[in-house]
C-alpha cells in the first residue's frame, strides 16, 4: 500500500488527471469509507423511529436535491417544476407496481426513466427560452403536471391516489423504517457516485461550458439543445428514483404533496447547499428538512403550552415566515452556500496558524 | 361576485386601471426616474457608469410595484371580497400575463391580461371549470416556444 498523502499547501497539480480525481488525498477516501460505515452500522441502531424517519426523507430528498443541482448549479438552467418531477416518479412506480406488478428492483429505475421522459417535454422550452422566460415555461410544467395527477383517473386513481404494495428485494421483504433506511441510502450513494462521476465527464464539463456561457459552447462545438435536454433528463431522472422511494416509503400517495411548495423547497435546498456543488445539495438537504422537522417541533411545543384560543392561526404562518427568512440570509450572507462554509472551515483548520 | 354587469364598481376599476396605465405609459416615457430605470433594465454597469443612482432605482422600482400591487389589492378587494388563501394563486397568476405579453412592455401586459384573463373565463364556461387554472400556462408555453420574448417584449440581441 502507498504511503497516505497529505494535502499539499499550494497547486502542485501536473497532470488534469489529477485536477479530476474525486478524493485529493488518500485520507479522503478513509474518511469517506468510515463515514460510510458508520451510516450504514451506526445510524440506523442508534436512531429512536421518529429520526429514523427524519434521516429517511433526507436520504429521499437529497437524491431529488442532487438532481436538481445538476440542472441549476451545473447546467444553469431552472426548473419550477422539480416537485412534480418527483410526482411523476411517485405515481410512475405506483402505476407500474399496481398495474403491471413490475418487482421494485426494476420500479425505481424504471419510474426514474419515465420521469426522464417527462422531464425532457418539459425541457423542450428550454431551446429557445432564458432567464425568468423560462422559469415560467417550467412554472407551467408544474402546474399542468398537477392537473394531469388529479384529473386522469382512470391511471392515477384520482385524488383517491394509489396505494403501494410492500416492496420486497431478492425474497427479502423491506419493510420498517430501518429496511427503508438501508435501502434508501444505498440508492443515494449510488446516485451521489454517479453524479460525483457525470461531472468529470465530457457531458459533465459541457454541462458546465453552457452554464458558464451558452453561446460561446455553442462556439466551441457542443450542441447546446440535446445538452440542456439531457441535463433535464438527468435531473428528472434523480427526481424520479426519488419519488419512486418516497412513493413505497409513504405506501400510500396522492397528488397533494408534489405542489409549487414543494418545488420551491428544493430550490432553497439547492440555493443554501450551494450551486454547482454535489456534497452543497445535501448540506441543503439536511439544513432544510431539519429547519421543517425543527420548526414543527417548536410550534407543536407552544401550541400544547399555551391554552389560547386560536393560537394556532398566528403559528401556522411562523414556518413559512423562517423558512423565507433562513433562505434571504443565505443569499445575503453566503451566496455560495453551505459548502462554501464548509469549505472555509476545512481550509481554516487545514491552514491554521499560518492562514496566508 | 354580487355585482350586476356595470355596477360603479367595474367601471371604477376600469377608471383607476386605465389611469395608472396612462400613468406609467407617460412615466417611463417622459420623467427622468423613469428613463432611468430603464436604463437599469437594459444594462446595469452601463447605466452606472452613466451615473444612474441604480440602488436607488431598485428601491423607487420595489416601492412603485408594492403600491401599484396593492391598488389592485383594493380595487380586488372592493369587487370580489378577500380571502387569504387566493391570494397567493393571485399572485402567481400575474406571471403568465407579464410573461405572454413580454417583459418590458406596458402595453403588452394590458394584452396579455385582456388574453389570459378571456381565456380562463372562457375555457372555465365552455370546458370545464377545473381546467380554467392551467390553460393560461399551456397557452403561455406555445407562445413562448414561437416568440420567445413574448407578444410584445424587446428582442435581445446576444453576442459571445
Amino acid at each position: 500500500m502507498r504511503t497516505l498523502r497529505f494535502r499539499p499547501c499550494g497547486n502542485y497539480k501536473i497532470h488534469y488527471r489529477e485536477e479530476l480525481a474525486v478524493f485529493e488525498t488518500d485520507f479522503g477516501r478513509v474518511w469517506a469509507a468510515a463515514g460510510l460505515t458508520a451510516l450504514f452500522v451506526l445510524v440506523p441502531w442508534l436512531s429512536t423511529p421518529y429520526l429514523l424517519y427524519v434521516v429517511n426523507l433526507i436520504g429521499i430528498s437529497s437524491i431529488a436535491a442532487l438532481g436538481l443541482n445538476i440542472l441549476v448549479g451545473y447546467t444553469g438552467l431552472i426548473s419550477l417544476g422539480h416537485g412534480a418531477f418527483f410526482g411523476v416518479g411517485a405515481y410512475a412506480a405506483g402505476i407500474l407496481a399496481v398495474t403491471y406488478g413490475v418487482p421494485f428492483l426494476a420500479v425505481v429505475p424504471l419510474a426514474g426513466l419515465v420521469t426522464a421522459v417527462v422531464g425532457m417535454v418539459f425541457g423542450i422550452p428550454s431551446g429557445r427560452l432564458k432567464g425568468l422566460y423560462l422559469t415560467i415555461a417550467t412554472l407551467a410544467g408544474q402546474f399542468i403536471i398537477e392537473y394531469v395527477l388529479v384529473h386522469w383517473e382512470s391511471v392515477t386513481g384520482g385524488t383517491m391516489g394509489i396505494t403501494l404494495p410492500a416492496p420486497s428485494l431478492f425474497g427479502i421483504p423491506v419493510a420498517g423504517d430501518v429496511g427503508f433506511f438501508y435501502v434508501i441510502y444505498a440508492t443515494a450513494a449510488v446516485m451521489i457516485f454517479g453524479a460525483v462521476n457525470l461531472m468529470r465527464t465530457r457531458y459533465g464539463r459541457a454541462f458546465v461550458a453552457i452554464r458558464d456561457n451558452d453561446r460561446a459552447a455553442e462556439g466551441m462545438g457542443i450542441p447546446i439543445f440535446p445538452y440542456k435536454l439531457l441535463s433535464f433528463a438527468v435531473s428528472s431522472f434523480y427526481a424520479g428514483v426519488a419519488g419512486a422511494l418516497w412513493g413505497y416509503y409513504m405506501i400510500s400517495i396522492t397528488a397533494e404533496p408534489f405542489n409549487l411548495g414543494l418545488s420551491v423547497e428544493y430550490i432553497a435546498m439547492v440555493i443554501i447547499g450551494g450551486l454547482g456543488s454535489i456534497s452543497g445539495a445535501i448540506f441543503g438537504t439536511v439544513f432544510i428538512t431539519l429547519l421543517n422537522e425543527g420548526l414543527r417541533w417548536v410550534t407543536d411545543t407552544i401550541m400544547n403550552m399555551g391554552g389560547v384560543a386560536g393560537v394556532e392561526l398566528t403559528l401556522a404562518p411562523l414556518r413559512e415566515f423562517v423558512f423565507g427568512l433562513a433562505i434571504v440570509l443565505f443569499i445575503l450572507f453566503e451566496p455560495r452556500g453551505l459548502a462554501e462554509v464548509w469549505r472555509i472551515v476545512k481550509s481554516s483548520f487545514r491552514l491554521w496558524p499560518f492562514s496566508y | 361576485m354580487g355585482h350586476r354587469p356595470g355596477a360603479p364598481v367595474y367601471v371604477a376599476a376600469v377608471i383607476i386601471g386605465s389611469l395608472f396605465l396612462l400613468l406609467f405609459g407617460l412615466f417611463f416615457k417622459f420623467s427622468s426616474q423613469g428613463i432611468y430605470m430603464r436604463s437599469v433594465a437594459d444594462n446595469q454597469p452601463a447605466a452606472l457608469s452613466l451615473g444612474v443612482h441604480v440602488r436607488r432605482v431598485f428601491a423607487l422600482s420595489w416601492g412603485i410595484a408594492a403600491m401599484v400591487a396593492g391598488i389592485s389589492g383594493i380595487v380586488m378587494g372592493i369587487i370580489n371580497g378577500i380571502n387569504v388563501h387566493e391570494l397567493s394563486s393571485i399572485g402567481l397568476k400575474v406571471f403568465p400575463v407579464v410573461i405572454l405579453g413580454g417583459l418590458d412592455s406596458i402595453g403588452g401586459a394590458i394584452i396579455g391580461g385582456l388574453i389570459i384573463g378571456l381565456l380562463e373565463t372562457f375555457t372555465g364556461g365552455y370546458l370545464s371549470p377545473s381546467l380554467r387554472d392551467i390553460v393560461p400556462y399551456v397557452a403561455l408555453v406555445f407562445i413562448l416556444l414561437v416568440k420567445r420574448y413574448g407578444l410584445f417584449g424587446l428582442v435581445e440581441i446576444e453576442r459571445v
